[in-house]
């Protein structure tokens, strides 16, 4: 399902893939944020990234492809609510590397 | 011709007092620089905010002693700009509700090493600095988020320019969070002239504030 988001979380299967993959981003250019995992996602990991996701719809490709060539366990975009506590997580699936960021 | 400059003591006052005592400063004119000095962070961001919605400039923001002095420079053709003042005065209630600082009884989060945790009890570094960095960053996302973080020891290392943890401790002084940091402690480490976020304090005020009660040691 598709929906606007800017910030999306990438969860992984240990901290040593965490950080790995942190360094990776970080050599991409990109600016990760650890994070503890949110409530609402399952993960074998409790740390997790949060990175911001551009609004140009080759730049989110590009790092879609970035996030997923990582070892990592899976890609949740945040749904932003009023505030942080209604703040929502759903899997990135096929829809969302199509449609741009912000888009109905 | 020498600059003047008209310079007002808004400690002590509530939010939005320190913004209308700006906007009638301006309203009056007659001066080029304007030095205002809060005790607050949301009042410094309120007072910065409504300066630069106005039209003029913050040439600096420095902190010393208790006091945060704001020098706005006063650009011509730019007005108090009342819309900017009432903008800044609405935004004074929000800022207050969400605002941890404002809160009496939240609070006092002392950080005395910049891991959670570490070799020396049992523990690992590497996994005591992960869980630091998590944890700064989910302070703002609490129920009961607090007033403010005390820095000592190796914990002023988080707010040093280069640490992983200066933009996380950065968005919790946004929110109103307060962050002192060990001046004695950052002398100690020869980076008094590194601290990137939060203000520098003394034992007093930081015995004070660990003495007040609600204080959380991490």
């Amino acid at each position: 399902m598709s929906g606007e988001f800017r910030y999306l979380v990438l969860t992984f299967p240990t901290t040593h893939a965490v950080l790995a993959g942190e360094r990776a981003l970080l050599g991409l250019g990109l600016d990760p944020e650890l994070i503890p995992v949110p409530g609402q996602i399952d993960s074998s990991c409790g740390f997790c990234l949060r990175l911001g996701v551009p609004a140009d719809p080759a730049g989110r490709e590009r790092l879609l492809n970035d996030a997923e060539s990582l070892d990592h366990e899976a890609l949740w975009k945040i749904i932003e609510g009023a505030s942080w506590k209604e703040r929502t997580y759903e899997r990135i699936d096929e829809t969302d590397r199509r449609a741009g960021p912000g888009l109905p | 011709m020498s600059e003047s400059t008209r310079r007002i003591d808004a400690r002590g006052l509530a939010c939005p007092k320190p913004v209308l005592s700006a906007k009638k400063a301006l309203e009056e004119g007659g001066f080029d620089r304007l030095e205002i000095v809060v005790d607050n962070a949301a009042a410094r961001e309120n007072v910065s905010r409504f300066a630069r919605y106005s039209g003029n400039e913050v040439l600096s923001v420095s902190e010393e002693g208790g006091g945060i002095t704001i020098l706005i420079g006063v650009k011509a053709g730019a007005g108090a700009a009342a819309s900017a003042a009432d903008a800044a005065a609405a935004s004074c209630a929000d800022a207050e509700e969400r605002s941890p600082a404002g809160k009496p009884g939240a609070a006092t989060v002392f950080l005395r090493s910049a891991r959670i945790g570490g070799a020396s009890g049992g523990g690992d570094d590497e996994l005591g600095a992960l869980l630091m960095r998590a944890f700064l960053a989910t302070l703002s996302e609490t129920e009961s988020a607090p007033r403010r973080l005390v820095l000592m020891n190796g914990g002023v290392r988080l707010a040093v320019r280069g640490a992983e943890t200066v933009e996380a401790l950065r968005k919790l002084e946004s929110l109103g969070i307060e962050i002192l940091a060990c001046g004695t402690c950052l002398k100690f480490f020869k980076l008094e002239d590194k601290l990137a976020v939060g203000r520098v304090s003394n034992m007093y005020e930081i015995a004070g504030a660990l003495l007040e009660g609600n204080t959380v040691t991490v």
